[in-house]
């Protein structure tokens, strides 16, 4: 049954009104013995589409019986009839007699062939003329004839090309339509159909292009994209009937249609649709692309505003290429000025002409950065504005040849260094005063101090037979004090030299310092009968002396304070552990079985001129521990004392075996 | 032993006037019988070895025996007067004894360096000072062979 409605191809042809006057009454001629003698069959309606008249040709022509085609019968009755037996569906039938009855307009006429079942193709020419009758004639036109006029020969030719043209509009990829002035349906083709599948029974010659919209868009054969139906088809109208460019489409099916029309000479429409949906889901493909790409730039620019650093990048030429909100801000430059495509020297004469620097700056700054050896490293710059802040420039170069620049307002830190820098120097001051005092301490008191020595020496010696005895009293107490302070001055003098008599750190064998330790305290070990028990001792890096020192102020106090009636022991030992950080500590512990101490004084017995002790029962200057304190802690270590009263002490000293070598003896 | 006409003399260059009063009791407590001279720094010291200014008359007379010279005195300390006696062509043999309160192992070197004969630190008592006087005076006066210049007249 498709194979029958293809085969009918609708041509519309212009109709001359003009030609067609109404009938003539001719006297004493029915209109009957016209058709008879007619060699054409021939269908006369009137205004309301019934039969008048017919001839029997009519009828064979077109196949139909003589009560079919009887007078009183509807035209539409008559398609219907054709239909059937055409074998069209008989839901889509009323459809296609109801556009073909409202497009038969007066004035317009149609032309259709079919094959009829004799094999020989009909010729059926319906035409409705003004007055609103409708004439429809019917001739075979394929069947060879013989001895045919010339313009029946032409029609042929005609009628031949006319036939490449259908088949030429068949086999094309595209969908074609023309429409006629009131924009009514002439002329398609299967691909028409093929891209309106939803509208296929609608679509057939004399449809209203505006209702064939209205019924596809109420079917949903198109997305509509938030527009309401009525929206839709006023805009799809407005396009076909005012044609300029090619309008997209969106189709329920999945597809995209492009249809380019234009206007022709007559006034109606003609138009080609292709399937673009291949392309059309490439663009919207790159659409999303872009869009993605469009929200990382937002990404991008957002980080690149919030930055704390400043940052522009210049291209190989030295024009600014990206520039953030900080740089801007840091500089008090105007975005309008300072925008991509201004060059660097552009850029540092605004800035100089805001009075951020002088122009010999700017000068000296850009010979700097057009230094062909700079060209290629990174460089950091700091740069002080005339307002006083400090920027560090860094300037880092890119493959392509431009650079990448950060700034950072460093002011903060700068004025932290000099801060530091000048607490350095009152630091080393003092620290040079201090050494000055420890010459002063060691010669200038030392001088007066002996002097009163001397002269005491000197009273006693001399007028010893005429100084009553608490006279010599006296002079015995001024010689006590005087060789205490002189104690005193050289204790503090050891303890002072701690720092300002360092030498570098080198590795020192504690076993053979212990040794030298054992051999200056030999006299006070064997008057005391002491036991020194010794383990093996490491080597460590440190200061042979100060080491030397803090091993005979221990040892030395160990023997010290000792019970009046126990013989001192003392025990020296070592061991090595690691700290957190996996470098090894040295650990020596000096012990002993003297008088011990208060464990609440484990602190203070460290601080300088500290004593637990009065000088009646113990010597000593209170400095002795306060200078070992000094000296573990110049080699980075610490050290700690413990006591129990009656049970002797523990002094444990942990120092690093290796010392960082950027210590400078000071 | 060689004999002379005049008796050996020594000179003193300390600073400080407590100091010149011991060392003269401690001479004198050692019964050494010397003439000692006392000059109060590096200046002086030089201008007496030199006889220039005050000492002027002494031109011609035998240097000293020995000189105790103390390193820390102002004009000019003893270590620069050292050392210009030792670069003297005229004065480098006098035997030169630094009585000092320093204990500076540096000053110790130095002077070594320089060609000092002995380096002794001022005591603290006024015995040990009696003792270092007694033992020096008579070391260099009656013990050793002084060169020529600081016994005999000088042409």
């Amino acid at each position: 049954m498709e194979k029958t409605t293809s085969q009918v191809t609708y041509l519309k042809e212009a109709d001359s009104s003009a030609g067609y006057a109404a009938p003539e009454k001719i006297p004493g001629m029915e209109i009957t013995d016209v058709f008879a003698g007619a060699d054409i069959g021939l269908a006369l309606f009137d205004t309301q589409l019934s039969l008048l008249a017919c001839n029997s040709l009519y009828r064979t022509l077109c196949g139909y019986l003589p009560k079919e085609a009887a007078s009183g019968q509807k035209l539409q009755e008559l398609i219907r009839i054709s239909y059937s037996r055409m074998n069209v569906p008989v839901d889509e039938i009323e459809g296609k007699i109801e556009r073909i009855v409202s497009s038969l307009v007066p004035g317009t006429s149609y032309t259709f062939r079919y094959s009829a079942p004799s094999g020989s193709i009909v010729e059926v020419r319906r035409r409705r003329l003004p007055n609103g009758t409708v004439v429809e004639t019917a001739r075979e036109i394929d069947t060879p004839v013989s001895g045919v006029d010339l313009s029946t020969q032409y029609e042929m030719i005609a009628e031949k090309s006319r036939s490449r043209l259908t088949h030429a509009l068949e086999v094309m990829a595209d969908g074609f339509a023309l429409y006629d002035a009131s924009d009514r349906l002439v002329l398609y083709n299967k691909k028409y159909v093929d891209f309106s599948p939803m509208a296929a029974d609608i679509i057939m010659p004399g449809v209203a292009k505006e209702e064939l919209l209205r019924e596809s868009t109420r079917r949903g054969a198109f997305v509509l994209n938030g527009r309401t139906q009525e929206e839709y088809v006023a805009w799809r109208l407005e396009r076909h009937r005012n044609p300029t460019e090619p309008v997209e489409v969106q189709q329920t099916d999945g597809r995209w249609i492009l249809i380019t029309e234009k206007r022709t000479d007559d006034g109606g429409i003609v138009g080609t649709r292709s399937d673009i949906t291949e392309l059309k889901l490439r663009e919207l493909e790159m659409l999303r692309i872009s869009q993605q790409l469009h929200a990382k730039n937002i990404h991008f620019d957002t980080a690149l505003s919030n930055m704390v650093q400043g940052l522009c990048m210049f291209d190989n030429e030295q024009r600014l290429i990206v520039v953030n909100r900080r740089y801007l801000e840091i500089y008090g430059f105007s975005a309008e000025v300072v925008k991509p495509g201004i060059t660097l020297r552009g850029l540092m004469e605004y800035s100089v002409s805001l009075g951020n620097y002088t122009t010999e700056e700017a000068e000296r700054a850009l010979l700097e950065r057009n230094d062909p050896a700079r060209l290629r490293i990174r460089t950091t710059i700091k740069q002080r504005l005339k307002d006083g802040r400090i920027i560090a420039v860094m300037n880092e170069p890119m493959a392509d040849g431009g650079t990448i620049a950060t700034y950072q307002d460093i002011t903060e830190v700068e004025q932290n260094a000099e801060t530091m820098l000048l607490y350095t120097q009152k630091l080393e001051h003092s620290n040079r005063e201090l050494i000055d005092f420890a010459y002063v301490a060691s010669h200038d008191l030392q001088e007066p101090l002996r002097k009163i020595e001397a002269f005491g020496d000197r009273l006693i010696k001399k007028y010893s037979d005429i100084l009553p005895d608490d006279g010599k009293m006296f002079v015995d107490r001024m010689h006590n004090a005087a060789s205490r302070m002189r104690r005193l001055i050289n204790d503090l003098l050891s303890y002072s030299r701690v720092t300002t008599n360092a030498k570098p750190f080198q590795a020192v064998a504690l076993d053979n310092v212990l040794a030298d330790v054992l051999s200056d305290l030999q006299i006070r070990i064997e008057e005391n009968s002491a036991t020194i028990d010794a383990g093996e001792l490491p080597v460590l890096e440190g200061d042979p002396t100060q080491l030397r020192q803090l091993i005979q102020n221990l040892v030395g106090n160990a023997l010290k304070f000792k019970k009046p009636d126990v013989n001192p022991i003392v025990k020296i030992s070592s061991s090595q552990i690691w700290d957190n950080q996996g470098l090894p500590q040295i650990v020596i512990t000096v012990e002993d079985n003297g008088i011990g101490f208060d464990n609440q004084f484990k602190d203070q017995i460290f601080t300088i001129f500290q004593r637990l002790h009065s000088r009646n029962e113990y010597e000593g200057t209170g400095i002795g521990l306060a200078t070992c304190r000094k000296i573990v802690e110049r080699h980075g270590g610490f050290i700690v004392g413990s006591g129990e009263p009656g049970q002797g002490s523990k002094f444990t000293i942990t120092m690093p075996q290796k010392q960082n070598s950027l210590e400078i003896a000071s | 032993m060689i004999k002379s006409n005049f008796p050996i003399r020594i000179v003193v260059a300390d600073d400080d006037a407590d100091d010149r009063m011991m060392i003269r009791d401690a001479f004198e407590e050692s019964k050494l019988g010397n003439p000692i001279d006392f000059v109060e720094d590096g200046m002086e010291l030089m201008e007496y070895l030199n006889r220039e200014g005050k000492y002027a008359n002494l031109t011609g007379q035998p240097y000293p025996g020995f000189i105790l010279l103390d390193l820390n005195m102002p004009r000019k300390d003893g270590r620069t007067a050292l050392k210009e006696i030792k670069e003297s062509a005229e004065l480098h043999r006098i035997p030169i004894v630094i009585l000092t309160t320093s204990k500076a192992e540096e000053d110790i070197i130095k002077t070594y360096n320089l060609g000092v004969n002995s380096f002794i630190c001022k005591p603290v008592s006024f015995d040990k000072l009696v003792d270092i006087v007694k033992t020096v005076g008579h070391y260099w006066i009656q013990i050793v062979a002084l060169p020529p210049e600081c016994q005999r007249m000088i042409a």
